[in-house]
């Protein structure tokens, strides 16, 4: 008996030792998914906008977008954000179904905002639901948001949806993170290549398929790019060659992006061979259109770049591809923040990038390029005009196009 | 005597690791990944936004009870999503849950008038460099499934022969495209295996 005792004594000592440890270092992490990373359902396109910081509607419509949270993430605190002086209320379900099941769905979390209430003065109406302990199966569940917003009654009142922001906690000694969270060393770029570096010694090894060592290979993807600041180049090779403090950039491909609805809903196309996304023929509207932007907590932007073509020549209207990085404060929601507002310009069939440093970004507001995901959103926005298949003499010969393939953002961790 | 006290001690680390390991196995949080740290990355249908190309955005419908993208009848949709993995990581497995009720049938257009009477998911990268031209040799198929049943059933679909799995940000970036025809399919998400 006294043996047994003993032996619980030292189990649940060691049990307790090691729980600890797992927990001591568990940290809150937030993730803040802004209106521009909503979808509608197909139906009522004309009858929604989506502005990106919030969307609204004309009838009663439902949005929906994905919730990707490490596994086995505990969410602590979910907190809708809406304005809300109407007499309708906005409502919005957390929910999950079972991957590769027809089970039906598990509502996890109901919100609703509060109606008649106003906020347009204190800011954001809040509806959270906080202490909560929801452990995260990321590898058998798909998690999505269900928002259902009504058209205003009233004359004068609104009913917006902003964004929701959840809080969660992640074991750092037993799982490693994705991009939402401060955890980058697997996003710290090429690890194989670093890896192989080492290997031998130093000396990059060659990939047997075209005898070029992984460094070439970069220097010769870099030698093909377009990029004008010579700064930008150099951030781009570190990296990619992963010098340290230079996170992965986030590369944030066309199909992350979502229509704005009204009348705007279908002036997109994303290139269903290639990707990326383009306007409608010449003479309709460009496309424009709107992505969430997650990054870690703590980031600093480096630089913001775009891949685009832009092949019409500025002679004639809709030449350019405009580009928007903003940000709200989900406490004062007025005004906005315009981070970056740039546009490409010249004319070329080829792939090029633009980029905006982070002192331009800087001299917009101090210190904004630092991500701070508990008390802002943040998104983008994109303007492609309008491609032409056939331009007037003497062009008759060539085709132009304006494409948006990639938005990146290279970023650094402190 | 010494040899009972040893056997003794011996039975007592054996004992207590026993009861140790018991008492550590609720500490494996639930839903870990099997093949390390957040790996296998879930793609929702609610990530997915029509492509415009062949639906205006106008023909899909979200299931809010299920979770999953179909269309209206008799007609056909092009779907598609970002995919954000781990620079550096290699991909393993591509998995895609779909539901299908459309017999293979071409001749069949009232049913299915594209070509696509099974639900196609393929998991897609394109390069970024200035080299466009052929367009072709820039754009990889990195994996690529269909529905197998068509009895109305929600079922998972795998491929593990990934072509070029290493992922590398940057110079390229991933998504998937799904293809959805008629009312009677679905499509209720991706999931992908990856090792770091």
């Amino acid at each position: 008996m006294k043996t047994r005792n003993h032996c619980l004594l030292a189990a649940v000592s060691i049990a307790v030792v090691l729980l600890s440890c797992a927990t001591l270092e568990a940290a809150t992490q937030s993730l803040m998914i802004p209106a521009a990373s909503f979808s509608a359902d197909g139906t009522d396109q004309y009858e929604y906008y989506n502005y990106g910081d919030f969307l609204e509607t004309n009838v009663t419509l439902h949005f929906h977008a994905g919730v990707k949270l490490p596994n086995a993430a505990r969410i602590t605190n979910v907190d809708m954000m809406t304005l809300d002086d109407d007499s309708g209320t906005i409502t919005m379900y957390l929910k999950r179904t079972k991957f590769g099941f027809d089970t039906g769905h598990e509502t996890l979390l109901t919100f609703t905002s509060p109606g008649n209430i106003g906020c347009t003065t204190q800011g954001l109406c809040h509806d959270m639901e906080g202490s909560l302990d929801i452990k995260v199966d990321a590898s058998n569940f798909n998690y999505w948001f269900d928002l259902v917003v009504p058209d205003d009654t009233g004359s004068g009142t609104d009913l917006r949806f902003y964004a929701v922001r959840i809080m969660y906690e992640v074991d750092d000694l037993i799982f490693a993170d994705t991009f939402e969270s401060t955890f980058t060393d697997m996003w710290d770029s090429d690890s194989a290549a670093k890896a192989a570096t080492v290997d031998d010694g130093g000396a990059a090894s060659a990939d047997p398929a075209d005898g070029l060592t992984t460094d070439e290979r970069y220097e010769e993807f870099l030698s093909h790019l377009y990029v004008e600041d010579p700064l930008a180049h150099e951030a781009l090779e570190k990296a990619l060659k992963g010098v340290e403090g230079y996170g992965s950039p986030l590369v944030i491909p066309g199909p992350a992006f979502r229509s704005p609805g009204y009348t705007e809903f279908d002036d997109y196309y994303f290139s269903e061979s290639y990707g990326f996304i383009y306007g409608r023929p010449a003479g309709e509207d460009g496309a424009v259109m709107t992505a969430g932007l997650n990054l870690p907590n703590g980031a600093e932007i480096a630089f913001f770049m775009a891949f685009y073509v832009d092949s019409r020549r500025d002679a004639y209207i809709d030449g350019n591809i405009r580009f928007w990085l903003e940000r709200m404060d989900a406490a004062d929601i007025i005004p906005t923040l315009t981070m970056v507002y740039t546009q490409t310009s010249g004319v070329d069939d080829d792939i090029r990038a633009l980029s905006v440093n982070q002192s331009t970004m800087e001299a917009v507001e101090p210190g904004c390029t630092t991500i701070n995901n508990d008390q802002y959103t943040y998104w983008l926005t994109i303007d492609v005009g309008p491609y032409d298949l056939s331009p007037p003499d003497p062009y008759a010969d060539e085709e132009w196009w304006h494409k948006v393939y990639s938005i990146v953002i290279l970023y650094t961790m402190p | 005597m010494l040899i009972h006290n040893i056997v003794r001690t011996w039975r007592t680390i054996v004992a207590c690791g026993i009861f140790a390991a018991v008492l550590l196995v609720p500490a494996a949080p639930v839903g870990a990944g099997q093949d390390g740290f957040t790996s296998p990355l879930i793609i929702p249908a609610a990530e997915f936004e029509a492509s415009g190309v062949e639906s205006l955005g106008t023909l899909d419908r979200f299931s809010t009870t299920y979770g999953y993208v179909s269309v209206v009848s008799d007609d056909y949709t092009c779907l598609m999503a970002p995919v954000y993995l781990p620079s550096g990581s290699t991909i393993t497995k591509f998995e895609a849950a779909v539901n299908d009720l459309v017999v293979e049938n071409p001749g069949s257009p009232a049913t299915c008038p594209h070509f696509y009477p099974d639900v196609e998911v393929e998991l897609m990268s394109t390069h970024m460099d200035d080299n466009i031209y052929p367009q072709d040799t820039h754009v990889v198929t990195h994996a690529s499934v269909t529905s197998t049943q068509d009895n109305g059933q929600t079922h998972i679909v795998t491929d593990t022969t990934i072509s070029e799995p290493f992922v590398n940000n940057l110079q390229q970036v991933y998504w998937v495209r799904v293809y959805v025809c008629g009312q009677f399919e679905g499509f209720q998400g991706v999931r992908i295996h990856y090792e770091e």
